[in-house]
């Protein structure tokens, strides 16, 4: 036994020495086909970062889009949620109806995916482009980089984009810039600056795009001049309405109204931008980068990507007939119809617009609307060949959201334009984010408010004579008739006008709600429009706007959670 | 190295020392050493038990590693990436691409994004495993079995974290996060015998039972990773829990009349017919706090039964495999509960049988068309108890007379029994998501030898 214990010891020592003596050596492995944070500093790839800055203006998707028609007109009572039900996208269901609106929406189906979150997040994400950039920026010199300043402008520009939106959906956000480090990052609260503050953070970075670009670029993707105070423009508008705790405007700064005003007569005086001469036209593919769009997103397709960056936001927005077949979403509502109606001087009837629905044969209407809304017995986008005999056949759950289409977003089915990625269409065609329509509606607001109303009313019957003339694509589909404005005799009176304006020429391009926020009458609106609309469509029955907290949506609770608490909930959620 | 005294001592011990380029400078070595005893006690001079034939204790302890991470773990880098897929909900372009000239077709300018933050201090993923045995046979082996207890525990596993969103784009990092341990035991017992039926000749038999039982735990949960695992990154966290645990509300049934939906707490959309959801927080309203960890899909224990009869050229084998406990999510309730849920589609049949206030006793919550309660939202309403039994194998056969043909006839049936408690609704425990059944078959075989 002995032996065999001996033999096994030497065996184990043996074994033990070898293991030794064949270890070692080097494992260290560069990774492949990558850039260190030190050679992404070099020109050729700082502009690789700035260009990675745009793309995520282009990144986005129904579930996260920069085309705000989930949040801007679901919760304005413009148009509602379509799909076959509320259990479709419940999240956006919640936007119908303020009460379901929680911090974590993430058991939401059909995904569970918190949406709220995930646009945050891609807010986040995008700004973080920008501020890497920006930081591989302050490293180099005009001598070793030209472009430097032009690009910074531009890269100040984009984070001021996705702050704004940060900001009109949640008031109150953390703020992260280039020179934080991660530490400081982690510290960072959502209440750390005022809301006041923040507006001031996401106009100096206006300002400075404002103050260093050219007015106008060579690639006309990138932010200029214009753009820029168009921006700082809007940014001021929507801060000279302060608001306290509870949301409500407690105050209007005039002073920045002033700048409002200031701004865009700058803006015109550039003599670039201008309106078209159809309405329609903005809302044509082969008519993109006009002279009306200011600032967009630029779609392209057949672009070497995966699935196309088209028009991702309103893939589900198609209807399901005319060539298309889903998925039926953003269904205007009838309320919105109806607001198109105008009487015997072509003005709109503010009163009663609602108390009962636009018929057809009967209702002078706006052309603006058959601009916007497609509807049964009238064609879609502008060819009779392509008649919508039996609206209920267009539409997807027609019982619970009505048939109406909403129609600036889609082109015609035809359009070269057009990718198909299994049931969703989407288009080529750039988002428009401002229309210069839209920059002179801001003025007009701002001159009412420093109560100079006859020169508002230039600019509203300005808007109105041109959709006089926009009806020769409409092939006489409806009885039309629109009138200028003779004065307006108060500030209250030409209020309402401007407001009116707003919704009729800026319809469903996800403006709404927000305007409803800053003039401070959403709770108001939107009860006398659920009162009635309750009853068109039963869906409504239990929707119910809680002022106070409703103008916004809450902060993510898994944000909120992340923060391991440092971040503060909205009042109310 | 293996060491066999005498066939009586049993020993063996290994080592391994792996490296890895995916892990941080620090710890790319790992050493793994695995070692195993054993002992024939039945062959000591000292062991008197005539019954017992074989009589063997058994124990082995061993760590190996996991090394399952992309290989770029280590490093902050920037990739160049042009456009990435968009898929549905969950994965949307991350790519760097944008049409800047707004030529609307062609190739685009592109750029660079972040990929992922560095963890220089990364290692491997280490799981060490006790089991300890015993192997038994008594009466000339006619009764026969082992017993085995087994702990594995699995630290610093590789985990994903999902970073605060300010921190940006590429703040994700991976992370040893977090310690598993699965405990378990299995026993498994057989007796092999024959017995002569006078007119007919001999018949010799064997029945062999396996059970087994698992328990798993999360027994560590560092706070970089206390959000990979469900919860609500507070006060519910999976810490504590199996890892298979399950998030969500907890629902009671559905509503019976305006009084209960009264007295219940405020639940928007409740209403007669509609399911209620449990306020676990006990606070008079139903919210996101009202979730927690209610079931996992560990099954209390798996089972199996195997008997073998021959007679003569006969062979006769039959095979039953169980599953006691354990939840499983039935999702096609979504559509045979539902008009609400998927409008357009077809229904189930079990829409039929509906709630109606005639027909109270339904667990098919009231037909609408307007889900206005939200019930497609995560909860126990689609979860429930897994148990099956199966009569896995049955089958019969005949070897023909080796003079006349060298064959084998056989008659067999797989899955030909499925039995399960009686509250069971979905078709199949086993698998109950799947579109397409198990089948059940049927085979009738011969097998010959030239």
């Amino acid at each position: 036994m002995y032996n065999k214990l001996k033999t096994a010891v030497v065996m184990l020592t043996c074994s033990a020495l070898m293991t030794i003596a064949g270890c070692g050596g080097d494992l260290e492995q560069s990774p492949q086909g990558t850039l260190t944070e030190e050679q992404i500093t070099s020109g050729g790839n700082l502009e690789g970062l700035v260009t990675a800055t745009y793309s995520y203006l282009g990144n986005d998707h129904y579930t996260a889009p920069n085309f705000l028609w989930p949040t801007g007109n679901l919760r304005a009572g413009d148009a509602h949620k379509g799909g076959n039900g509320p259990g479709d996208i419940f999240a956006y269901h919640a936007l119908s109806m303020y009460t379901s609106i929680i911090a974590d929406m993430e058991s939401y189906p059909p995904d569970f995916v918190d949406l709220n979150n995930k646009k945050w997040v891609r807010n986040y994400t995008a700004i973080s482009r920008a501020n890497t950039a920006l930081k591989a920026l302050a490293d180099v010199t005009e001598a070793e980089f030209a472009r430097k300043t032009i690009r910074e402008a531009e890269l100040k520009f984009l984070r001021a984009f996705f702050y704004f939106d940060l900001k009109i959906h949640h008031k109150h956000i953390p703020y992260v810039d280039e020179t934080m480090s991660s530490e400081q990052i982690k510290a960072l609260t959502n209440f750390d600056l005022t809301d006041q503050q923040l507006w001031d953070k996401i106009a100096a970075d206006f300002q400075f795009a404002a103050d260093n670009l050219p007015v106008s670029q060579s690639e006309i993707g990138r932010a200029n001049q214009l753009s820029a105070k168009a921006y700082l423009a809007k940014t001021r508008l929507y801060q000279a309405y302060e608001q306290n705790d509870l949301h409500q405007v407690v105050n209007i700064d005039l002073q920045k109204l002033q700048t409002v005003v200031d701004l865009v007569d700058e803006i015109e005086d550039a003599g670039v931008y201008g309106l078209l001469d159809d309405f329609g036209q903005n809302f044509l593919h082969r008519f993109e980068n006009s002279k009306e769009s200011v600032f967009a997103i630029q779609r392209s397709r057949n672009d070497g990507s995966p699935d196309g960056r088209g028009s991702w936001p309103t893939a589900l927005n198609a209807p399901l007939q005319g060539g298309f077949g889903c998925c039926g979403f953003h269904v205007p509502t009838e309320n919105f119809v109806n607001a198109f109606k105008t009487d015997a001087q072509g003005l709109p009837q503010f009163d009663s617009f609602n108390t009962s629905n636009y018929v057809l044969a009967q209702d002078a209407v706006d052309p603006r609307l058959d601009h916007t809304v497609a509807m049964e017995g009238k064609p879609f986008k502008y060819d009779t060949e392509l008649m919508i005999d039996d609206g209920n056949a267009w539409a997807r759950a027609p019982a619970v959201y009505g048939n109406f289409i909403s129609m600036k977003e889609l082109e015609h089915p035809d359009c070269e334009c057009r990718m198909q990625n299994g049931p969703f269409p989407v288009f080529s065609m750039n988002t428009v984010l401002i229309r210069f329509a839209d920059v002179l509606l801001w003025k007009a607001e701002a001159l009412i408010e420093l109560n100079r109303l006859d020169e508002a009313l230039q600019i509203i019957n300005r808007l109105r004579s041109r959709a006089m003339n926009s009806t020769a694509m409409l092939n006489n589909a409806s009885i039309y008739n629109i009138g200028l404005y003779t004065e307006f005799t108060s500030q209250q009176q030409a209020r309402q006008a401007l407001r009116m304006e707003r919704r009729l020429e800026l319809g469903l391009e996800g403006h709404r709600f927000f305007d409803l926020v800053r003039w401070g009458v959403a709770k108001q609106t939107l009860d006398a429009y659920l009162e009635v609309e309750r009853s068109r469509k039963p869906y409504l029955q239990e929707a119910l706007f809680t002022a106070g907290r409703d103008e916004y949506l809450p902060i993510p609770q898994q944000q909120i959670n992340l923060s391991g608490g440092l971040y503060k909930q909205l009042p109310g959620y | 190295m293996d060491y066999d005294y005498d066939r009586k001592y049993l020993a063996s011990f290994t080592l391994r020392r792996d490296g890895s380029s995916r892990f941080g400078q620090n710890n790319q070595w790992g050493n793994f050493p695995a070692a195993s005893v054993g002992w024939r006690i039945s062959d000591e001079d000292f062991f008197k038990f005539a019954a017992m034939n074989q009589l063997k204790f058994r124990a082995s302890w061993g760590q190996n590693g996991n090394q399952e991470i992309n290989t770029r773990a280590t490093s902050s880098i920037f990739q160049s990436r042009y456009a990435t897929q968009s898929l549905f909900t969950n994965e949307q372009d991350e790519g760097t691409a944008y049409d800047l000239t707004g030529s609307d077709q062609g190739n685009l300018p592109s750029g660079f994004a972040k990929v992922s933050s560095g963890n220089p201090d990364l290692k491997w993923e280490t799981s060490t495993q006790l089991n300890l045995g015993v192997d038994f046979d008594f009466f000339d082996s006619a009764l026969y079995g082992s017993f085995d207890w087994f702990k594995k525990r699995t630290e610093d596993i590789l985990t994903t974290t999902q970073p605060l969103a300010t921190e940006g784009e590429g703040a994700q990092m991976i992370v040893n996060g977090g310690t598993i341990e699965n405990t378990g035991i299995e026993l498994m017992l057989g007796y092999t015998d024959e017995f002569t039926l006078a007119s007919l000749g001999n018949f010799t038999f064997d029945i062999t039972g396996n059970i087994s039982t698992a328990k798993n735990k999360v027994v560590a949960l560092p706070d970089s990773v206390v959000n990979s695992f469900g919860g609500n990154g507070q006060d519910k966290t999976i810490l504590g829990k199996s890892v298979n645990s399950v998030f969500g509300y907890v629902t009671d049934g559905l509503f019976q009349s305006a009084e209960e939906v009264a007295a219940h707490a405020s639940q928007p959309g409740a209403a007669p017919g509609r399911i209620r959801y449990v306020d676990l927080n006990n606070d008079g309203v139903i919210n996101e706090q009202d979730q927690d960890f209610f079931t996992n899909t560990d099954p209390d224990f798996i089972y199996g039964l195997n008997f073998t009869l021959n007679y003569g050229r006969w062979d006769f084998n039959m095979f039953w495999q169980g599953v006691k406990g354990g939840s499983v999510r039935n999702s096609w309730r979504l559509f045979t509960d539902f008009t609400s849920l998927n409008i357009g589609s077809n229904y189930g049949d079990r829409t039929l049988n509906a709630w109606t206030p005639d027909n109270s006793g339904s667990n098919v919550p009231a037909l609408t068309l307007l889900d206005n309660n939200n019930e497609a939202r995560e909860s126990s309403f689609y979860w429930e108890d897994g148990s099956y039994l199966k009569l896995r194998n049955l089958s019969i056969a005949y070897n023909i007379d080796p003079n006349i043909l060298d064959a084998r006839v056989y008659l067999s049936a797989q899955n030909l029994l499925t039995i399960t408690p009686s509250g069971t609704l979905s078709q199949d425990p086993e698998a109950p998501n799947s579109v397409f059944p198990i089948p059940r078959t049927l085979t009738l075989g011969m097998s010959m030898t030239f």
